[in-house]
């Protein structure tokens, strides 16, 4: 048995090697190499905590924990089995690139830092792995630095992150002092304060409302990182946390802000998602929306629904990302609207097919198992019931409108070719995750023996495949058939007022920066006060020099006055 | 037992001899020697005087003791320093045996015992001051307001050593004692010697006379007859009227430190600025006073040496810039390129009145702001500390000059006595700094003799 | 026994002397200089880890105040941290100082020294003497080797810092004649502080607090900082921003330690901060200059910690220890680039820096490591300060902590903002100059103390101890 820690070896002693290497494509392979040591490791690590001491401040020790349960073993898994995907499918996403070197240095960091992130025991080992996730994501989504909407996409994740991560922060600071010890193990309760700031930091991760913009801006970055941040790390580190400590939020009374900012935010991304273009930001106004549906399903206590959805939507996810790479890269562009040809390539058609139907929720797909168990969980609450409802058949609608845009035909012969010369890396590793897909479907029957609650119960089933075909028929009709016209308008005015918040966003970042405006004029008085009390010495000093006139006879009668004076004052006083 | 007075007597007459035939010779090295030798000579005298027990017919007159040695030594000490400054002037043979005379009227006022020495001395001091003012047509301004002013203090003082007498019935400074009708003797010979030291408001003519003085003799005024002043202050206020002068002596202080300071800050011309700077430095020295404890004066006399050797010390760079027609703060821009000697000792004695640690005058000012805060009187230490702020800003002025680079910078050369008495003052304004214990002792002697 | 303090106290003089009779390799002996003065540092604190709390006592003023030096757990990781930046601006004079290098290593050996001197001294008199020597130091470096406004910026600093060290002075004046004995002693101070009468105790504490509000800086007597430090030359403003500042830390410690008042007043006092904390950043978002953005950066760092001074727990005291050193090594870093990169590309506005990583990616990066351990990146010191402050700000304030919390988001925010702006989009500038190896040296050094110290921080804090 291996102890936990040690499966992150690989990955570290990957990231030396991978500076010191000249050639790109070694780079490369050191990574993929690297990240499939760590992978075959995993069935060998011991189970349990493992505390290892860090510092001591006076008596009080701080020590990171690494524990290894069933819900950390299932992140493990995921994150570690993506990322060998992820890291040869970036071998051809990269191949008209130079930039291997610090991409792979950078994914390492990366996927180290998620790996910490899935085995953390206490607060510390679990603020160290989200704050590196917050600082190489940044990196990530910034990597093409010089487009300006990268850099400015990637200072907006890290800053709204970066508000979760000083919460966390503030958090463990008040875990700390109520209770002496940040280990999971070891909290039964945590105060409600803290439970609030724990919210913040899940919320600004998860990118759920009101953090919700940072996320599809952060499309900016290469297709393989938006595959791994959608799929397997970052967001869901909110949700996982949320899960994890479930039972402290639990006791705090803080469950129903999940539902209530969960449904909120699950119901603002799909709104966008219906009127967006940009093929990336679609997927990623979907992921929005879904962890939203995690996060209320944990609101009400379904946890064996929120993390069977955590599991199942990796895969198609990814999936879906790494087919719009090849898309993108075939047509060079990311308007759907001037995408086409998908059905050239019959092997990513087919594989994105798949992961299209997994994610509107048809049956067999593990996104109609995920979607059934969440809208079984919520079959008590009408009004959430109904949202839910409408969300199903938004998310068929604008995945099939997806669908359809980029399947359409074109004459162009380059782009027929272009999606036949693919890098193989790239198409296989797509085709071999739509394999994986339906491989997760089936794990549906045998979660529960994980010991979470799963619950299927068969109207809803049978009404979540009616909404589906509800939205997968819309669709159709409305984009292949075009027999409905919807008018641009009312779809416009929904987006734009989902957009508000975003709108109320940049305004309060104005705001700052004229307060600020208005600190750095007060900082002037301030300093001009204290000029200004030298100014006045220097004024009194001035008509001192006049006093002294240089004429003799003034200074006697000076001096005689202020003797007078002064010997009435002191006689009389 | 040889007494004290005929050794004085002997001694001017010595020297007038020795002075008269150098000038016959025309060699005012000669001079220099004699005069050295002679300042030497009778602060070897007191010493001797001391160790011996003094205690002759004129006892009633003069008093010796550690006070008296301690003030004396660092009067000759100054007087030298004032003689290497003054040697290369052209008047330098008259000035000689005239500055010879103020240094027994400082001798005397600091050696008293009673009022009427102070009055000699304190005349003996300012006149032969006056006809040294008068030895050049170009400083006959200075000296004719330096005159009037001085006459108006000696009659305020005559006035007030009668009123004493009428009181009293004695002039002997330990058979006082205090009354209504003392009182306006009080005023009198305080408004006196105010005008004598520079406080405020009797200090307008500080800054004229100083600055139309050539810097020898101003260095002499400030540094030495200024002090005699206080020194005179010490007598009358803290022996014969102690009860009566402590308020009053801590708000002329505060006004004094305020009014030199704040006018300095626009000052232009160097010598101006000292004189106001001298005038706040008085301010900082009362406040020792004030506090009318031993351990008060002691830091008054501390202030007073740091102030004297830093005073004089600067004046010889004076000099030097003078004598290239450099009047100006902004005249002293490049000195460092010029002169490093020079700009060095610009420096540490402006950092000295400043107070800036490791040179006397910090010891100075934290014994005087200590003593105040021993007194119970930290709002006094509080307002000289403010006043050490606004100070700062003039201070820094000049030093900023010295040390600002000028495009084009010819070394200049200081002159060996310059140069020697630059050093002196130097080396104690830094060694009084760095090793207070030398002089913390004796002042403290020195005050408890009184 | 070797007198090792006094010998660490001494040795710049050794190298004014050389420096003076060989003013060519004045910079070489300067750094060699604070080489071995971090090698004495080592020694020191082996006998420190050994042995424990030492002093060394020479004769000074008999009766009043003997010459002083100690190590104990208060002051020694002041002395590492002095020795560090000094360290490094010795490295970097060699890029940036040109014109008489000799005087300026001088200048700052003397700094060294002084600086040194107050953090040793076990004597407030002492402290007090090195503390304003400083003060006169640092006014030189500012006004003769600074920027085109260095007039107005050191005149300023002169009048501020010598107005602070004036009020310490009549501070330690009132504790030496109301302490039962009459003592400058700081052991001394520490353990019968509570037998001064409680409101002169009052009244020393506000003079104190005043005094050090204003050389740490602190909202609002502050205004001298951003000119001395915009206005200073590279290695000034590194050690200005970094070592002198921490002069009021320290002398927080030892007040907070001494006087029971002080306790009962820390709420007022930590609030004074907090709101500081945030003015600063608030203040930096909208600075045009990247200097005068790090000045109110430095301003915004120094209210965090002495807000975690003020919170008189154990974790937050050591917070705020620790804090000094990580801000020190951070900020001298950032300072250091500030002026790297108006010497390579001839400004350091904002608006005209385009592109800086593609052109010098050594800058570039090592500006975005100064960024994140600023904010608090993992495995950097700044990690730690930022746990141990708002742990130790929780225990004794609750809720106050969301003030430093939100002035370190929006310090995360500007500075990204700032490095979105300047550092990684817009057209390539022209380059002036090439960073040397003594500029890269120095560099080096400081990402590798914030490293290292941030991995293994039981180091230093070990040395701290339980106080």
């Amino acid at each position: 048995m291996i102890p936990a820690p040690f499966i992150l070896l690989p990955l570290i002693i990957a990231l030396p090697l991978a500076g010191l290497l000249k050639n790109g494509k070694s780079v490369a392979y050191v990574s993929v190499g690297a990240s499939f040591i760590s992978l075959a490791m995993l069935p060998f690590i011991s189970q349990g905590p493992l505390q290892i001491n860090w510092f001591s401040v006076g008596p009080f020790q701080f020590s990171l924990v690494t524990n290894v349960s069933t819900l950390n073993y299932i992140l493990l898994f995921l994150v570690l089995l993506l990322s060998p995907f992820i890291y040869i499918y970036s071998i051809g996403y990269f191949k008209n690139r130079v930039e291997y070197k610090r991409y792979y240095l950078e994914m390492l960091s990366f996927t180290t830092a998620m790996a910490l992130f899935s085995i953390a025991g206490n607060f510390i080992s679990l603020f160290v792995a989200w704050e590196f996730l917050s600082i190489t994501s940044y990196l990530l989504i910034g990597f093409w630095y010089r487009k300006k909407s990268a850099s400015r996409a990637a200072r907006k994740a890290l800053t709204i992150v970066f508000i979760g991560d000083i919460a966390l922060l503030a958090s463990i600071a008040i875990i700390w002092n109520a209770y002496g010890t940040l280990t999971f193990a070891n909290l039964i309760s945590i105060p409600k304060v803290a439970s609030l700031l724990l919210l913040i930091a899940i919320f600004t991760k998860s990118a759920q409302f009101p953090f919700n913009e940072w996320l599809p801006d952060a499309m900016e970055g290469p297709v393989p990182v938006s595959a791994y941040l959608h799929s397997t790390t970052m967001v869901k580190a909110g949700v996982f946390i949320a899960i994890l400590l479930f039972p402290l939020f639990a006791r705090s009374n803080v469950l129903s802000y999940f539902t209530i900012f969960g449904i909120t935010t699950a119901s603002i991304a799909t709104l966008n998602a219906l009127k967006e273009t940009h093929i990336k930001r679609i997927l990623a106004y979907s992921t929005v929306q879904e962890l939203g549906l995690m996060l209320s399903a944990i609101g009400i206590g379904a946890i064996g629904a929120a993390l069977y959805f955590f599991f199942a939507q990796a895969f198609y996810k990814a999936l879906l990302f790494f087919s719009s790479g090849i898309m993108i890269e075939a047509n060079e562009n990311e308007n759907i609207n001037s995408i086409y040809g998908l059905k050239r390539n019959r092997l990513i058609y087919i594989s994105t097919l798949f992961g299209v139907l997994a994610l509107a929720g048809f049956i067999p797909f593990d996104g109609f198992f995920s979607s059934v168990s969440i809208s079984s969980s919520f079959s008590s609450n009408l009004v959430a019931y109904t949202i839910i409802s409408l969300i199903s058949i938004g998310t068929s609608f604008f995945i099939f409108r997806w669908l359809f845009a980029v399947s359409k035909d074109t004459k162009n012969k380059n782009i027929s070719l272009s999606y036949i010369t693919q890098p193989k890396s790239m198409v296989f590793t797509t085709a071999f995750l739509s394999i994986l897909l339906l491989l997760a479907s089936i794990v549906f029957f045998y979660f529960g023996s994980l010991g979470y609650m799963l619950s299927l119960r068969y109207e809803e089933a049978v009404i979540e495949t009616i909404l589906v075909a509800l939205g997968f028929a819309i669709s159709y009709m409305v984009y292949v058939k075009e027999k409905i016209v919807v008018s641009n308008r009312l779809l416009e005015s929904l987006v734009y007022n989902s957009r508000l918040f975003n709108i109320l966003y940049e305004w309060s970042a104005k705001f700052v920066y004229f307060i600020s405006d208005g600190a750095g004029m007060l900082d002037l008085y301030i300093n001009d006060m204290f000029d200004w009390l030298g100014h006045a010495t220097i004024l009194i000093g001035n008509f001192a020099r006049k006093i002294e006139n240089g004429d003799i006879s003034f200074y006697a009668l000076i001096i005689v006055l202020s003797f007078i004076a002064m010997s009435a004052l002191v006689l009389f006083a | 037992m040889i007494s004290l007075f005929y050794a004085l007597i002997l001694a001017i007459a010595a020297m007038f001899v020795l002075n008269s035939v150098a000038r016959i010779l025309g060699n005012k090295k000669i001079e220099l020697a004699i005069s050295l030798i002679f300042t030497s000579l009778i602060s070897a005298v007191i010493a001797l005087m001391l160790s011996e027990g003094y205690s002759g017919i004129h006892a009633q007159f003069i008093k010796l003791n550690e006070f008296s040695l301690l003030l004396s030594l660092a009067v000759s000490l100054g007087m030298i320093l004032i003689h290497l400054i003054s040697f290369r002037e052209r008047e330098y043979a008259d000035f000689s045996i005239l500055s010879m005379f103020s240094f027994i009227g400082m001798l005397l006022v600091i050696m008293s015992n009673s009022i009427v020495t102070i009055f000699i001395g304190l005349a003996l001091l300012t006149v032969p001051t006056v006809f040294s003012l008068f030895l050049n047509s170009k400083w006959v301004e200075a000296g004719v307001k330096y005159f009037i002013v001085t006459a108006l203090s000696a009659g305020l003082f005559a006035f007030g050593a009668a009123m004493l007498f009428a009181s009293s019935g004695s002039l002997q400074i330990a058979e006082q004692s205090y009354d209504i009708g003392n009182f306006v003797a009080f005023l009198l010979l305080f408004a006196s010697i105010a005008i004598e030291s520079g406080i405020f408001p009797f200090n307008l003519w500080v800054p004229d006379v100083y600055q139309k003085s050539p810097a020898f003799i101003t260095s002499m005024l400030g540094g030495l007859n200024k002090k005699i002043g206080l020194i005179a202050l010490i007598f009358v206020s803290l022996i014969i009227f102690p009860y009566a002068s402590k308020g009053m002596l801590a708000i002329f202080s505060i006004l004094t430190m305020f009014y030199g300071n704040i006018a300095a800050l626009v000052q232009k011309n160097v010598k101006r600025m000292l004189a106001y700077s001298s005038i706040s430095q008085v301010g900082y020295i009362l406040i020792g006073l004030s506090t009318l404890s031993n351990y008060g004066i002691a830091s008054s006399i501390y202030q007073i040496f740091s102030h004297m050797f830093a005073f004089i010390g600067l004046f010889a760079i004076v000099m030097l810039m003078e004598a290239q027609g450099r009047h100006e703060i902004s005249d002293y821009v490049g000195l460092n390129k010029e002169n490093k000697i020079a700009a060095f000792t610009v420096a540490i004695m402006l950092l000295s009145m400043i107070g800036m640690p490791f040179t006397a005058g910090f010891i100075g000012k934290f014994m005087l702001f200590s003593s105040a805060v021993a007194s119970n009187m930290a709002w006094l230490a509080i307002i000289g500390i403010i006043n050490t702020v606004i100070s700062v800003y003039y201070y820094a002025k000049l030093i900023i000059a010295v040390y600002t680079n000028k495009a084009e910078a010819r070394p200049i050369i200081i002159s060996p006595s310059l140069a020697t008495a630059a050093v002196i003052s130097l080396v104690i304004v830094l060694i009084l700094g760095i090793y207070p214990s030398l002089l913390f002792g004796l002042a403290q002697g020195a005050a408890s003799a009184i | 026994m070797i007198p090792i303090l006094l010998i660490m106290l001494l040795l710049p003089f050794a190298g004014i002397l050389l420096a003076g009779i060989i003013d060519k390799w004045a910079n070489y002996i300067a750094s060699l200089i604070g080489l071995l003065e971090i090698v004495l540092f080592i020694y020191a604190a082996h006998i420190y880890m050994s042995s424990g709390p030492f002093s060394e006592s020479f004769y000074f003023i008999p009766g009043v105040a003997n010459f002083e030096l100690i190590v104990n757990n208060l002051n020694i990781v002041f002395l590492f941290l002095t020795t560090i930046v000094f360290f490094a601006s010795y490295l970097s004079n060699g890029f940036f100082i040109k014109e008489e290098r000799s005087s300026y290593n001088m200048l700052n050996m003397l700094a060294q020294s002084t600086v040194l001197g107050m953090f040793l001294s076990g004597n407030l008199l002492i402290l007090y003497l090195f503390w304003d020597v400083s003060i006169i130091l640092f006014f030189f470096i500012l006004f003769h080797f600074g920027g085109l406004d260095r007039r107005y910026a050191s005149i300023k600093f002169a009048l501020y810092s010598l107005f602070s060290g004036s009020l310490l002075l009549i501070g330690i004046i009132m504790i030496y004649f109301y302490l039962p004995m009459h003592s400058f002693e700081i052991s001394y101070l520490m353990s019968h502080g509570y037998q001064i009468p409680i409101n002169l105790q009052l009244a020393i504490f506000i003079l104190l607090m005043i005094s050090f509000l204003i050389k740490i800086p602190s909202f609002p007597l502050h205004s001298w900082a951003p000119d001395a430090y915009s206005e200073a030359t590279p290695g000034g403003a590194m050690l200005l921003a970094g070592v002198v500042s921490k002069f009021g830390i320290y002398g927080m410690l030892i007040l907070f330690l001494s006087l029971p008042i002080a306790r009962s007043y820390s709420f007022e006092v930590a609030s004074i901060f907090a709101i500081s904390a945030l003015y600063g950043s608030i203040v930096a978002l909208s600075q045009k200059n990247i200097k005068r953005m790090l000045a109110y950066l430095s301003i915004s760092e120094m209210g965090i910690i002495g807000f975690a001074v003020s919170t008189f727990n154990v974790i937050g005291i050591s917070g705020a220890i620790f804090g000094s050193l990580s801000h020190a090594l951070i900020i001298s870093l950032l300072f250091m680039l500030v002026f790297l990169i108006e010497k390579v590309f001839g400004t350091s506005m904002l608006n005209r820096l385009n592109n800086v990583i593609v052109q010098y990616p050594l800058i570039g990066y090592s500006f975005l490591f100064g960024i994140l351990a600023t904010i608090g990146l993992p495995l950097t010191t700044g990690f730690i300060t930022d746990l141990l402050v708002l742990i130790g700000g929780d225990k004794s304030f609750g809720l106050l902590i969301l003030l430093p919390a939100a002035a370190i988001i929006l310090n995360a925010a500007y500075l990204l903002w700032t490095y979105e702006r300047s550092f990684l989009v817009g057209e390539n500038m022209e380059i002036y100059d090439f960073v040397d190896e003594n500029a890269k040296a120095a560099i080096a050094l400081l990402v590798l103390f914030i490293i290292i110290i941030g991995v293994m921080p039981s180091i230093l804090l070990n040395m701290v101890g339980t106080l």
